[in-house]
Formats: structure tokens, C-alpha cells, sequence
């Protein structure tokens, strides 16, 4: 068992700033903790505490706290957005659409690892979110930057025009189909969701430990198409969750779920590693430095392999087009599924048709897996607001990446 | 100013604690009036895993100051990390609040009279012990206890006016899990009482998990005939209980059920309840988040919707107010010990029907309020005996559809900690036909 004692600070900044209903809103959280983690023949213990200056923790550790303390501040200037959120919310309005807009900051300073050779890594990503209504419809665009500085540089227009047009459309909306049919999910949109749900968690650290998935019972064995590859890292730089190091200290590694169609590896912290003897591959993650480092997931990726949208929607005659899951329910040891079709499009012979109304997707992830028919070389990344839960951990950031995506068999349900 | 000393959550604090207090808000001018409430939380988290023996303890304390200022019939909140610093800084932060724009209220009236703290604050002792406790039962009987997660949490709550009124509140919340892998899936079950209490509740715990695994593990499992009457055990009607609560919330609730107060939208043997000192929930609470004397209130009596759950007094029904929950910093109504009223009188069970004892743990990440998506498991009963199990069933529906549907309830009334510290005791439905799913 390893014994060192392992340590935990983190300044945590969150800011929102946001324009709903015509009122400009900007609401800041700051947080500064620390963790003393220590491993005994017992278990684990952490003793945690909400830093300020002159607390028992942060003169511990007076020299990390410093350097925490020492890192620039960002913020969102209210003045910097204001003149640019209420000119698009006002030309959404000239064609019958409200538009909300949230700009969120996530900035996090942060020290791991053994007490005496303590880790530093500094994570930020700005997040926005446009939400265009209109008669009870609504279309949702999120888009995600490295800085406040990137998102100032970057011309958002078209976007505000994109998520204005489909609201628009979607007024058109005819009812969901039912019954088995080919699903295309988009490239890059957060439809990736489906990877995560169904590759990720049954291959976290702690799930395969007890053997309590349906994928953890099927480590080594072809579950899907030699094409079919899913890997989970935080390396994919701007537009996904990324850092080099995970919240205990360790060396973050792309970590191989799914390859060539096998299943491959599991997710791991230093706990689970050690319970199933190898070595951390750096996914242990916490919500905040109150919790316990867990085996989760960062950016799940679908890795690219051939062909575009177009080609991959050509051999559709009849089909669905989901660019919008919401998870309802995974069971995780048979693999059965149930997602929310929150926007979806018909396809009739290899054409994108009208927009259908609210439906589930659902099935089971070994027959997902070995339906797959066609994965397209045009991944892109997705990094919603919502996070990831699990336990009593919640919200944590998490990505996506994904090509077009080809999927004989998911049964579609109006709901 | 200087960072007075924190205490314990649980106890007093003394008069070195109070003085940076009252002497910040003496010299705090502006406004009609203000107050500060400093909130000391004390939590901790304890995994256990029976077949290793292996504990994963988190434990620490965070404060956090909150203040409110009150000026011209509005209202300005704000909350900060505590500090001596902070403790001026939530004052200017919450007057500022007021221009953008403030909320329209008063200042509330005189405090109520404070109580002697009823917790005794965070014993490790007790929680390892019970758990403990529960290994040294479940190795006497055939439960695969896969893991244990118990959590203590006591906040106590320093409250002090301008005009000097202070008031020291503290509650306390303890509740525990227990996880039980099948073949089929898992089934969590839990104690929503405290801990000391709770020794006495592991065989029933023990009981319901060896009931469902009997359910799931069964070899003799078909499709259960829908149209029977249907009976849910507390372990799966509360799970509709707690869908239903955030319905009730009056910034909800105004939208949707606003016209149908003094209406009787179900059954009569229906009551909704919400208690914050009802013994046998997870919860004690004397006083809510905001220092208003917290009490029992039936939202729903008998069938007829009464109201809703407010946090603060303005268009709030006699007894609904008193349930403000600060979350992040937030303040909203909420709920402690929310639960289905047990019937004075037992459950009469038709001789054949269907009961409902288990529900699988399915990985449902962000369950919409309201709605349901369960997957259940159970008996066939015939001749009141068990006939044959079936599921796991997929079962999803409307939580007011499933509240409607009531016909009878029964007297054990269960808290779960895995619904919120909601409660409610068995249910009986006229059937489980797809067609009328809840």
C-alpha cells in the first residue's frame, strides 16, 4: 500500500455573465481549499478545510497557498460583452425570437501530489451559451474558448444567426417517428453524450473493480467494428476539458475504452489503480477539495476514421438525424438505454428533412456498439455547461469528441 | 478586522466570536435595518466496504457569512467566505444587491426565541461504530453488502441584528447507504434517521435488500400480469414522493398548480406533509436557513392541494413559511422531511396483486423534475402468496399521474436518504397496465 501523504489546494473562480429576458446579470464565486489526503491500513482519510489566510491548512502549506494566491485573477468585464449581447438579443427580437446569452468563466489554480513535491496546473476554459425561443420552441448553441481573450477575438455572429434560423425551423416540427431505424449523430455535437454513457462510466476504475457493467465483463472481447475506437484524455487542448495533471498530481494519459473495437482499458485514480494493480493513468477528479478523488472522465472521444456527413447520410434512405441526446437512464450492468431525442431531423434518402418533436432513444449498448456502421474523419469537440455526476459529485466539466456517426437499430420513441 | 476564532459546529459560540459581529453591523449605517447570519457546517463522509474492511473518510468545516439589508420596503442578500473582512464586505455587497434590483420585503418580524441546541455536533465514533454495527449483521445473514456511505453533516447558524437580537440555531442531518449488487443490478437502500437510532433500523434495511435480491435472483421470473392491482413498497412510492416535492416549491409551483389551491386533486387517504421535526425523518431542524421558526405543514390534507413551500412570508399560507434552503449562496424554498402521510388504519391488500419491492439502480444523470424512469422488480402474488417474481420492468411516468392513481396507503412509512430525505409508506394502485403508466 502506498503510505505518502498526498496534499490538495485549489482557487477555484467561476463567473457568470448573463443577458435573460433583457436583464444583464453577473454573479462571481471564489473558493480556496485544501486537502491532506493520508493512506493507512484502515483506508483513506481526508481532512479538508475552506482556505483563508492565517487557517491551520494554509500555513501548512504556506508556499503552494502562496503561489495560488499569486495567480492573475481573471474576470469577465460586463463592459467588454454588454454593447455585443444586447445587439444580438435585439435582432433575434426584430424576427419574433428571444435570445438568452450566458458567458460562464471557469478558472482554476491548483496544487497536487505528495506534500513534498506538490504538482501546479492551471485550468480555463470561458463557455457560451446562446438560447434562441420562440413559440414555445427553443434551440441551444454552446460554444467553448481557451480565454476571455479568444472569445472577445472570435466573430460570434454566425452563430447567433445559426441557433436564430433553427428555432425558426423547428416551428415547423412534425411528429417524432417510432420504431427501429438508422440514427446519424452530428460531428461535434452533444450527441457525443452517447460515448460517455455508454463507454465511460462501465469503464471507470471503481465500476470494473466490481465487475458491475456490461463492458467490465467484457474486458479483451469485440464489442464493436475494427473501426470503432473511443479513447478518454484531457490532451485535446482549446474546446475541451484539458490539463496535464489530474487532482492528485499524476501525469493525465489518453486512455484507450474501446480499441479496434475491443474493450480495453479502465479509468483510473491511484485508489482503483492500485486495487486493480497498474498504475494510475491520471483520471482521478473531484468536484471540489471537500471530495475524494474519483475515477472519472475528461474529454471521450470517438476517434475519426473515414468520409463526411454527406457521405455517411448518402446511404440513408430512411433515418434519423439526433443532434441532441439527453441522458435519462443507463443500466449499466445490462447495458440497456434510454436517452431524450431533444433535437432530432428526419432523413429520407440521404436528405436532412423537417425537425421532429420530443422522442427516446433507446436500446442496448452491445447492440449499439456492433450497429455502428460508419464513422466519419470530421470530429470535432463538444463542451456543454451541464458536467457530469456521479455520486454525490456533481458537475463536473467534462467533453466530447465526435466524427459523424452511423447507427443501425436504435429504437426511436415518441414520447 | 481580525478573523475571530471559529468554534465547533454544534456549540455555542462565545462572546469573542460575537463581538467582531455586532460591532460590524453597529457601524454599518445605511439601510433600515441589517442582519448577518455566519454559517459553520461540519460535514463528514464515510465509505466503508464490508468484504475489505477499508474506510474512505472525508471530513472538514467551511463558514460562510451572509448578510441582508433592508431599506425602503427591499430587500438586498449576499454571502461570502467568513472573514473579518467578509463580514463588512457581505453588508456592502447585499446593500448593493438592492439597486439590481432588490426584492420587494420587509424586515422580517421580532426573532424567534432560540432553543438549546438538540445535536450533540460530529462524533466519528458513532457513524464507524454503526458501521461497524452493520457489517457484523450482514455477515450473519446473506445480504452482499457491496459498500456502505454514511455522512454526518451539523451547521449551526449565528444570527445577529442591528438592534442587537441574536439567535444560535443549530441542525444537524445523518443518514447512511447501502449498496447490493445482484445479478440483475444493484439496489441501494438506506437509513434517513440518525445514526444512534439507526442500529435499530438495520434489520429492517437488511430485511427490504434481502427481499429485493430475492426478487432479482429469483430463477422462477415472468411477465407479471399487468392488470393487477399493484402494491409499492416505501423503498420505490417515495421515489414519486421525491419527484413530486420540487413541484410544490412556490416559485414553481405559481405557475403550474397556482389555480388549483383548495381543489381536491387526489384521494383522500392522500396527505403531503413536510416536517422538519418529524422523528423519524433524516432531518432536525428547528429553524430554517433564514432563522423563521420551522413547522409541520400539510400542502396536501386529505386530497385537497393547501399550498406550497415558501421561504419567505410574503403570500405564504399560515404555517408554509419557515422552509427557506441556502444552496451556493442562494436562498430558495425547500423542503425537510418531505413525505406521504401514513393511513391511522392498515392497508387492506387485495389477496392478488402485484408488489413492487425493488427498484434497480439505473445511471440516471439529471432526472427531470416531475417525471420518473424507473426499473422495478417484484412478486406476483396469489391467494396472498407469492407466487412468482418478475423485472427488472421499465416503468416511467408523471409523478402528480402516479399521485392521483392512489387508492390506499399504508402505515410503514420509511425515509431514504437516496430520495432527498423524502418519505413515504407502501402504496396501492389499481394496476401497472403500460396504458396507464403513472
Amino acid at each position: 500500500m502506498m503510505t505518502t501523504d498526498r496534499h490538495f489546494l485549489e482557487r477555484r473562480i467561476r463567473e457568470d455573465l448573463s443577458l435573460r429576458r433583457g436583464q444583464l446579470r453577473q454573479e462571481r464565486q471564489e473558493e480556496a481549499g485544501s486537502a491532506l489526503e493520508r493512506w493507512s491500513s484502515e483506508g483513506v482519510r481526508l481532512h479538508w478545510e475552506r482556505l483563508e489566510d492565517g487557517s491551520v491548512l494554509a500555513r501548512d502549506f504556506h508556499s503552494s497557498w502562496e503561489r495560488l494566491r499569486a495567480t492573475k485573477s481573471e474576470a469577465l468585464e460586463s463592459r467588454a460583452f454588454e454593447e455585443r449581447l444586447r445587439g444580438w438579443a435585439a435582432s433575434a427580437q426584430t424576427r419574433g425570437v428571444e435570445l438568452d446569452v450566458l458567458i460562464r468563466l471557469h478558472a482554476q489554480e491548483l496544487c497536487a501530489g505528495p506534500v513534498d513535491a506538490p504538482v501546479f496546473d492551471s485550468r480555463r476554459w470561458v463557455q457560451l451559451e446562446l438560447r434562441a425561443r420562440a413559440q414555445q420552441k427553443s434551440a441551444l448553441r454552446e460554444l467553448t474558448f481557451g480565454s476571455v481573450e479568444a472569445l472577445l477575438a472570435e466573430d460570434l455572429q454566425p452563430a447567433v444567426e445559426e441557433v436564430i434560423a433553427r428555432v425558426l425551423l423547428k416551428q415547423t416540427e412534425v411528429a417524432a417517428p417510432q420504431g427501429p431505424m438508422t440514427v446519424v449523430l452530428p460531428s461535434g455535437s452533444d450527441a457525443g453524450v452517447f460515448f460517455h454513457e455508454l463507454c465511460g462510466h462501465p469503464l471507470e476504475g471503481d465500476v470494473v473493480i466490481r465487475n458491475a457493467s456490461y463492458l467490465a465483463r467484457r474486458l479483451g472481447e469485440v464489442v464493436a467494428p475494427d473501426f470503432v475506437t473511443v479513447v478518454d484524455g484531457s490532451l485535446s487542448g482549446p474546446g475541451a476539458v484539458s490539463f496535464a495533471v489530474d487532482d492528485e498530481g499524476e501525469p493525465a494519459r489518453e486512455v484507450k475504452l474501446i480499441d479496434h473495437g475491443r474493450v480495453a482499458n479502465p479509468l483510473t485514480n491511484r485508489r482503483t489503480a492500485e486495487r486493480l494493480g497498474v498504475p494510475s493513468n491520471g483520471h482521478g477528479r473531484r468536484t471540489s477539495y471537500r471530495d475524494t478523488a474519483l475515477p472519472r472522465m475528461t474529454h471521450t472521444a470517438l476517434r475519426p476514421h473515414r468520409g463526411n456527413a454527406e457521405e455517411i447520410l448518402a446511404g440513408v434512405e430512411q433515418g434519423l438525424w439526433v443532434s441532441f441526446l439527453t441522458p435519462r437512464s443507463v443500466h449499466l450492468l445490462e447495458g440497456d438505454f434510454s436517452f431524450q431525442i431533444a433535437e432530432a431531423r428526419l432523413i429520407r434518402d440521404g436528405q436532412l428533412g423537417a425537425f421532429v418533436s420530443p422522442a427516446a432513444l433507446e436500446g442496448n449498448g452491445l447492440r449499439a456498439l456492433g450497429g455502428i456502421e460508419a464513422v466519419g474523419a470530421d470530429s470535432a469537440a463538444f463542451f456543454g455547461l451541464k458536467g457530469c455526476g456521479k455520486l454525490d459529485q456533481g458537475g463536473l466539466p467534462v467533453s466530447f469528441g465526435l466524427p459523424t456517426l452511423r447507427i443501425s437499430g436504435l429504437n426511436v420513441r415518441p414520447l | 478586522m481580525k478573523t475571530p476564532a471559529l468554534p465547533r459546529a454544534g456549540f455555542v459560540p462565545e462572546d469573542g466570536f460575537l463581538r467582531p459581529v455586532r460591532e460590524t453591523l453597529a457601524s454599518f449605517m445605511e439601510g433600515d435595518d441589517a442582519e448577518l447570519i455566519v454559517t459553520l457546517e461540519d460535514r463528514l463522509h464515510l465509505e466503508h466496504e464490508p468484504v475489505t474492511g477499508q474506510f474512505t473518510e472525508a471530513r472538514g468545516m467551511s463558514a460562510e457569512v451572509h448578510a441582508r439589508v433592508w431599506k425602503a420596503g427591499l430587500e438586498g442578500r449576499a454571502s461570502l467566505p467568513f472573514s473579518g473582512e467578509n463580514l463588512r464586505g457581505a453588508l456592502e455587497s447585499a446593500r448593493r444587491s438592492l439597486e439590481d434590483p432588490g426584492v420587494a420585503r420587509g424586515v422580517p418580524s421580532a426573532l424567534t426565541p432560540s432553543r438549546p441546541p438538540r445535536e450533540k455536533g460530529m462524533e466519528r465514533e458513532r457513524i464507524v461504530a454503526f458501521s461497524r454495527e452493520l457489517g457484523t449483521a450482514v455477515s450473519r445473514r446473506n445480504v452482499p453488502i457491496q459498500a456502505l456511505f454514511a455522512r454526518q453533516l451539523c451547521r449551526t447558524h449565528v444570527l445577529v441584528r442591528r438592534s442587537g437580537e441574536t439567535l444560535v440555531w443549530t441542525e444537524g442531518l445523518e443518514d447512511a447507504l447501502l449498496r447490493v449488487e445482484t445479478s440483475q443490478g444493484a439496489v441501494v437502500d438506506g437509513v434517513g434517521v440518525p445514526l444512534e437510532r439507526a442500529v435499530a433500523e438495520v434489520t429492517p434495511v437488511l430485511e427490504r435488500l434481502e427481499l429485493a435480491r430475492s426478487a432479482l435472483e429469483s430463477p422462477d421470473r415472468g411477465v407479471p400480469d399487468m392488470a393487477l392491482p399493484v402494491v409499492f413498497a416505501p423503498a420505490v412510492s417515495t421515489q414519486w414522493i421525491a419527484a413530486f416535492a420540487p413541484l410544490l416549491r412556490a416559485d414553481v409551483a405559481a405557475h403550474t398548480f397556482g389555480a388549483h389551491v383548495g381543489k381536491k386533486l387526489f384521494a383522500s387517504c392522500v396527505t403531503l406533509r413536510d416536517d422538519p421535526l418529524e422523528p423519524r425523518g433524516p432531518v432536525a431542524r428547528e429553524l430554517d436557513d433564514q432563522g423563521a421558526a420551522a413547522s409541520k405543514w400539510e400542502l396536501v390534507q386529505q386530497g385537497r392541494l393547501q399550498g406550497f413551500l415558501h421561504s419567505d412570508a410574503a403570500g405564504a399560507a399560515p404555517g408554509a413559511y419557515g422552509r427557506a434552503v441556502r444552496q451556493n449562496g442562494t436562498v430558495a424554498p425547500g423542503w425537510s422531511n418531505f413525505f406521504l402521510a401514513p393511513s391511522p388504519t392498515p392497508l387492506t391488500l387485495p389477496e392478488d396483486r402485484l408488489e413492487v419491492c425493488a427498484r434497480v439502480e439505473t445511471f440516471s444523470p439529471r432526472p427531470r423534475a416531475g417525471r420518473l424512469e424507473l426499473l422495478i422488480a417484484g412478486f406476483e402474488v396469489r391467494g396472498g402468496k407469492r407466487t412468482r417474481a418478475f423485472g427488472p420492468l421499465p416503468l416511467e411516468g408523471a409523478a402528480l399521474g402516479f399521485l392521483r392513481r392512489i387508492q390506499g396507503v399504508g402505515q410503514d412509512l420509511t425515509f431514504f436518504p437516496t430520495t432527498e430525505g423524502c418519505g413515504a409508506p407502501s402504496v396501492l394502485l389499481a394496476s401497472l397496465s403500460p396504458g396507464s403508466n403513472p
